[in-house]
């Protein structure tokens, strides 16, 4: 007996990853391994989505990253252009995976000393706020 | 052409019904031929021969199919060339003309939304369950699978299958039981009724065959739509219309399976 609980649709990725297979027939969830299957549905986080362009400013904006990330950019201009241009090119994406923008905090927290030390579930609230509010 | 004798031999064995045209002796025919000048009337036969032997054939009337032992084998003559591979049990086949490319998609459904397209299996199958996969869940929604059998003209025409429902307000592969036997070079129509909007996939778009249209397009049509109130029973028969073909680029038949047993 499967105990499915929703977590997207990135759970059954994972599970038909795992070389395992749920379906639910006729409304009951069935699974080629219950056991298996069961402790990948309780183990999984749902990624958060991606934001676009627009959400990603918005998102900067409202935690005061975007003044950070001006003077990281002005900061790094001469001092290390290839890491200046990185970050040039990254804010201009189309699209920001959450993950790497977190890669990317720790990347240049070093380098801004004034940078808040932000926990990841810090930034996934703003994320998710962002999200359902812009 | 030079009229031929030709020897004609009723067996009343085991099957009574099958006529033998035997290979002429030599008779002088350099191609040792047998000529029948007039319409070769086969066999009707409910169902196949017990023990039919290489070289016989017969009109299996219940499938609607011409058949014939070929080296030991029952094969349905028509006109189908694209490779197929009879699935194993509990093997899933995509409703698809065989020759997709490309990724799946994926699309957002609409309440009372009816959408099916043809399909013509490469083979006998007998399944038992239909499936689509919901890849983005929406509160509260379900969906239902149709399946239609076609007129003489190869258009829906009477419901054959209309599933249970199926919870489309999580996510992942939603099956439903059915009982059924689908046969090779039968045009079948399939497809999705939506209640609300959830996202299922959908297969590409040389996946599913070019539906005729009222004019010239330069757009493939590959989906008739309807809007049907979801708690009212599925169409039947289904009373095609020119007008419900779709005319979106981006609207391909929704991706179903067939499990075969």
């Amino acid at each position: 007996m499967i105990a499915y609980i929703e977590k997207g649709y990135g759970l059954h990725e994972a599970i038909a990853a795992a070389g395992l297979r749920l379906s639910q027939v006729d409304g009951v969830w069935e699974a080629s391994d219950d056991k298996a299957v069961q402790a990948i549905i309780d183990a999984y986080a749902d990624p958060l989505p991606d934001l676009n362009r627009a959400q990603f400013a918005f998102l900067l904006a409202l935690s005061g990253f975007d003044l950070l990330w001006d003077g990281l950019e002005t900061a790094l201009q001469k001092a290390d252009p290839l890491s200046y241009a990185t970050l040039k090119g990254l804010r201009a994406s189309d699209s920001f995976r959450f993950d790497t923008v977190l890669e990317t905090i720790e990347i240049y927290r070093d380098r801004l000393p004034q940078v808040p030390a932000l926990t990841h579930d810090e930034v996934a609230d703003v994320w998710r706020y962002t999200l359902a509010n812009f | 052409m030079a009229t031929k004798p030709i020897f004609i031999d009723y067996d009343f064995g085991s099957d009574a019904k099958i006529l033998n045209l035997p290979t002429p002796s030599n008779s002088g025919d350099a191609a040792n031929k047998a000529y029948v000048d007039a319409v070769a009337v086969l066999p009707s036969l409910a169902s196949d021969p017990a023990s039919p032997t290489d070289g016989q054939a017969w009109y299996n009337s219940t499938t609607g199919q011409m058949r014939m032992r070929l080296n030991g084998k029952t094969c349905i003559i028509d006109a189908g060339q694209i490779p197929h591979q009879a699935p194993g049990t509990g093997h899933y086949v995509p409703m698809t003309m065989g020759g997709s490319s490309g990724g799946l998609g994926t699309l957002i459904g609409a309440a009372d939304r009816m959408d099916i397209y043809p399909f013509i299996p490469r083979g006998d199958m007998t399944i038992d369950r239909l499936s689509v996969n919901c890849t983005n869940s929406n509160a509260g929604s379900t969906v239902k699978i149709v399946l239609y059998a076609s007129d003489t003209n190869g258009k829906p025409a009477a419901l054959i299958v209309e599933t249970a429902t199926l919870d489309t307000a999580s996510t992942g592969v939603k099956e439903a039981t059915v009982s059924q036997t689908l046969r090779k070079g039968v045009t079948y129509w399939v497809g999705v009724r939506h209640s609300a909007a959830p996202t299922l996939t959908i297969f590409g778009t040389a996946a599913t065959p070019e539906l005729t249209t009222a004019g010239i397009t330069t757009n493939p049509r590959k989906v008739l739509r309807r809007t049907l109130t979801y708690a009212t029973a599925a169409t039947d028969p289904w009373g095609y219309l020119v007008s419900e073909v779709t005319s979106a680029t981006t609207i391909t038949g929704t991706g179903i399976w067939m499990r075969s047993t």
